[in-house]
């Protein structure tokens, strides 16, 4: 188990928080906080990932999806993805819970 | 009673709207006046808007100007007017034509954009910039360049029924301080102010372009820099100017995310430049030169992409 500083690991469960906003850009998104009026520009992969988190997700289901749908070692995913995960915390755009659930 | 075709939409209006296209068919806004009574306190030189922002977008809004009017707009369809007693006609031309125009717009779903904009081979090309940046500037450059002027200062972007972006005829009266007039070979004294006090001179466009829609073919985001210069913006930076320069993305809510997915199409269908130009007038033949290169290639169109 990984952890990351921002206290992400990938027992953790993440959640898109309720005051944003996101629009389609050709298969890449940007999402717009409606608090901060601050804007997050997401890759493709970036994308698919914060699509899966419009609904409560393991950081573990998250990384498993993507070794299913990219051919990437799953340390280098894990990497990726906590980083990509961290980051929307810090910017307030997702909701992480490390409480262990049933 | 007066009647134009502005924004892609039919106007009635009591107010004569000089830089409008003339026309009939049908009104699909109405403007008159109406004593309105709101005490029109504070400055002088700042428009305020008194409304929430979900009411702004869903009902209706109240615009002021201490010292030149204020106006009611509802549900994107009328506009009523107080003319403050003794204000200048030119800024309540300006009032109008603008922020109340710019709310209107809003109310009805469009997005209505702080740009310029010019008529190129059957499509239009948008100007983005803050004020001060430059666009009416490089509007009357390509105007002397044999371009048409679509709108000074306030664009707006529909959808065709294909799904593209489109742009329209807007107020085509270009305002520009004396020094460029001269730079671009026309005497400011001739011409008159924007507004008593204003060192702005009004520069009246004939409305070239006929057409009442033109397909957005690209847009530019003027800024300053030390050299002309032009580079494509990534869609998602696009996206961010884009929302930087539409009227009313200070107020968040559900108007922004209806903003930001259209900001977004837009993005997506069409090529956004950022465009540099240096601070010195000398430079504008350059910055003509390297936008009309880029208009010359045409941009691709929306059906292209």
């Amino acid at each position: 188990m990984r952890n990351m500083p921002s206290g992400i690991s990938t027992d953790s469960v993440v959640v898109a928080v309720s005051e944003q906003t996101t629009a389609d850009l050709s298969g890449e998104a940007i999402i717009l906080h409606l608090e901060t009026n601050n804007y997050y520009g997401l890759n493709a992969v970036g994308a698919g990932i914060w699509e899966l988190v419009q609904s409560p997700v393991s950081v573990s289901e998250i990384r498993d999806s993507m070794l299913a749908r990219y051919n990437v070692l799953p340390e280098q995913c894990e990497q990726d993805l906590l980083a990509l995960l961290g980051e929307l915390a810090s910017l307030g755009l997702i909701r992480v819970s490390n409480e262990p659930h049933a | 009673m007066y009647f134009y075709r502005a924004h892609g939409l039919g106007i009635r209006s009591a107010l004569p709207l000089p830089g409008l296209i003339e026309g009939g068919g049908t009104a699909d806004v109405l403007i008159r006046f109406e004593k309105l009574g709101l005490l029109l306190d504070g400055r002088r030189d700042e428009i305020r808007l008194h409304a929430s922002a979900t009411d702004m977008i869903t009902k209706e809004a109240y615009l002021s100007w201490p010292g030149v009017g204020s106006a009611r707009v509802t549900s994107g369809r009328e506009i009523l007017v107080e003319r403050e007693a003794g204000a200048e006609e030119e800024k309540l031309l300006l009032f109008v034509l603008g922020h109340v125009m710019a709310l209107l717009l809003q109310q009805r779903g469009s997005l209505a954009l702080h740009a310029n904009a010019v008529a190129v081979n059957g499509g239009g090309t948008v100007f983005l910039g803050a004020s001060g940046a430059g666009k009416t500037t490089l509007t009357a450059g390509l105007h002397r360049r044999g371009y048409s002027v679509l709108a000074d200062d306030l664009v707006t972007v529909g959808v065709s029924d294909a799904g593209c972006p489109t742009v329209y005829p807007g107020s085509a009266c270009l305002k520009l301080l004396p020094d460029v007039l001269a730079f671009l070979g026309e005497s400011p004294e001739s011409l008159p102010k924007l507004y008593a006090g204003s060192e702005k001179r009004v520069r009246r466009v004939a409305p070239g372009a006929r057409a009442l829609t033109h397909r957005l073919a690209c847009a530019f985001v003027l800024t300053e820099g030390v050299r002309p210069g032009v580079r494509r913006l990534r869609p998602c930076d696009a996206v961010v100017e884009l929302l930087r320069h539409a009227y009313g993305t200070q107020h968040s809510g559900a108007a922004t995310t209806a903003r930001l997915r259209r900001c977004a199409d837009v993005a997506s269908r069409v090529p956004v430049y950022r465009l540099t130009r240096a601070p010195s007038l000398s430079t504008l033949p350059t910055l003509l030169t390297l936008v009309a290169e880029h208009l010359g290639s045409g941009g691709r169109t929306c059906e292209q992409l």
